[in-house]
């Protein structure tokens, strides 16, 4: 039996212990994925609103404040050094209209 | 490039190319400034040494007046009698009794004013003027309201191509002239109720833009400066705001008040852009598509 016993005991392969060195090298591998794997988590989440450069923007006209009738006159009476460019909408889109380079609006008081 | 002051109770803006060199930007900015102060002293009706109120006092005699005076009297009195009396110089009776008897900045907002007895109007036609002498009928005074603040932006914007500007925009609260070779300006027209939204915007490139409208410079309900000399009572019409071009601004003002005051049929000669108590938005000027 001790025989046996000791015969088995040979048998079995003697594990290795790592080296200091090793687990060292291991401890500094799991810490350093435990610190940026939520950085990487939130760089990788889809961003809200972005779209690809080459699509085009959608216009969303949320509400148009007036109707516009343009009225035929009996002669042409807008000089050409006046134009009639648009009817004004509010709410907006994700495509504004540019600004206008001044306003006008009837004995303006200062505010 | 653009400048503001203030002068005649509102802003005015000056504004001129980007690739302006700066100091001949600000000499013309001053000579934009000094003109619309030194207009502002003859004309206010709010100071007693102004040559208006001087011409006011001597009222059934004829009086000596400078010639910028002169000037702004004849043409006033050729606007009345194009318009057939809707523009009118001698509202000043109505305008007073109505509740407009200070500063603008003065006057209270009340919720219910008491109602003004109609002032009798229309004496336009009475008014003498004779080379550099006016005379105004007894009773009568002057008060030229906005008409004075176009034509001053037209001197202004003249003024300043003169000081080496390519081209100015000069904004006297609403009254706005484009002086000089200018590109396609687009000017935004206030929403009659809220200045600070855009209804309509018209682009142009020369000539002048002047807005009447019935919501400004109101000080109770129904109570506003803009005075109809049919009824010597400020103005109840289906139009709120009307924006009218023409060459001078000067010209855009008495064509505005006609539009405000006559309604739709204005549209028949008037390039102008309405806007009805109903909301709706009615113009004769060409859109863009047509253009």
């Amino acid at each position: 039996m001790t025989e046996r016993a000791s015969s088995s005991h040979a048998a079995a392969p003697r594990r290795q212990r790592l080296s200091k060195r090793t687990l060292r090298a291991w401890a500094w591998i799991a810490g350093a994925a435990a610190l940026f794997t939520p950085f990487a988590a939130l760089a990788a989440q889809p961003k809200v609103g972005m779209t690809s450069a080459s699509a085009p923007r959608p216009v969303i006209i949320k509400r148009v404040v007036r109707r516009v009738v343009i009225v035929a006159a009996r002669q042409p009476t807008a000089p050409a050094r006046v134009v009639y460019v648009s009817g004004g909408t509010t709410g907006g889109g994700t495509a504004p209209a540019p600004a206008p380079v001044t306003t006008t609006g009837g004995s303006t008081v200062p505010r | 490039m653009k400048s503001s002051f203030r002068a005649m109770g509102t802003n005015v803006a000056i504004l001129a190319d980007e690739r302006t060199d700066p100091s001949v930007f600000l000499a013309a900015t001053a000579t934009v400034e000094a003109i619309f102060v030194r207009e502002e002293s003859r004309f206010t009706r709010f100071r007693e040494d102004s040559e208006l109120s001087r011409v006011n006092r001597s009222a059934g005699h004829w009086i000596r007046v400078s010639d910028p005076f002169a000037e702004v009297v004849r043409q006033s009195l050729a606007g009345a009698a194009a318009t057939h009396g809707l523009f009118d110089p001698t509202v000043l009776g109505a305008l007073e009794a109505a509740g407009y008897d200070r500063d603008f900045a003065e006057i209270e907002y009340l919720e219910e004013p008491g109602p003004p007895g109609p002032v009798a109007c229309g004496r336009w036609s009475e008014v003498r003027s004779s080379g550099s002498r006016v005379r105004l009928p007894e009773g009568v005074g002057l008060d030229f309201g906005g008409f004075v603040k176009g034509w001053t932006a037209d001197l202004a914007a003249e003024a300043a191509v003169a000081r080496g500007l390519g081209w100015a925009l000069v904004n006297a609260g609403g009254d706005v002239r484009v002086a000089g070779d200018a590109p396609q300006l687009e000017v935004g027209i206030e929403e009659p109720t809220a200045a600070d939204e855009i209804c309509s915007t018209v682009r142009i490139s020369g000539g002048a833009l002047a807005t009447s409208s019935v919501t400004q410079r109101r000080w109770g309900p129904g109570m506003h400066h803009l005075i109809d000399p049919r009824i010597g009572l400020p103005a109840r019409g289906p139009v709120v705001q009307a924006t009218a071009w023409a060459p001078t601004c000067a010209a855009a003002e008495i064509s505005s008040k006609r539009a405000l005051l006559e309604g739709l049929s204005v549209l028949d000669d008037v390039p102008c852009v309405l806007i009805l108590a109903s909301g709706e938005v009615v113009t004769n000027v060409v859109s863009e598509e047509a253009a």
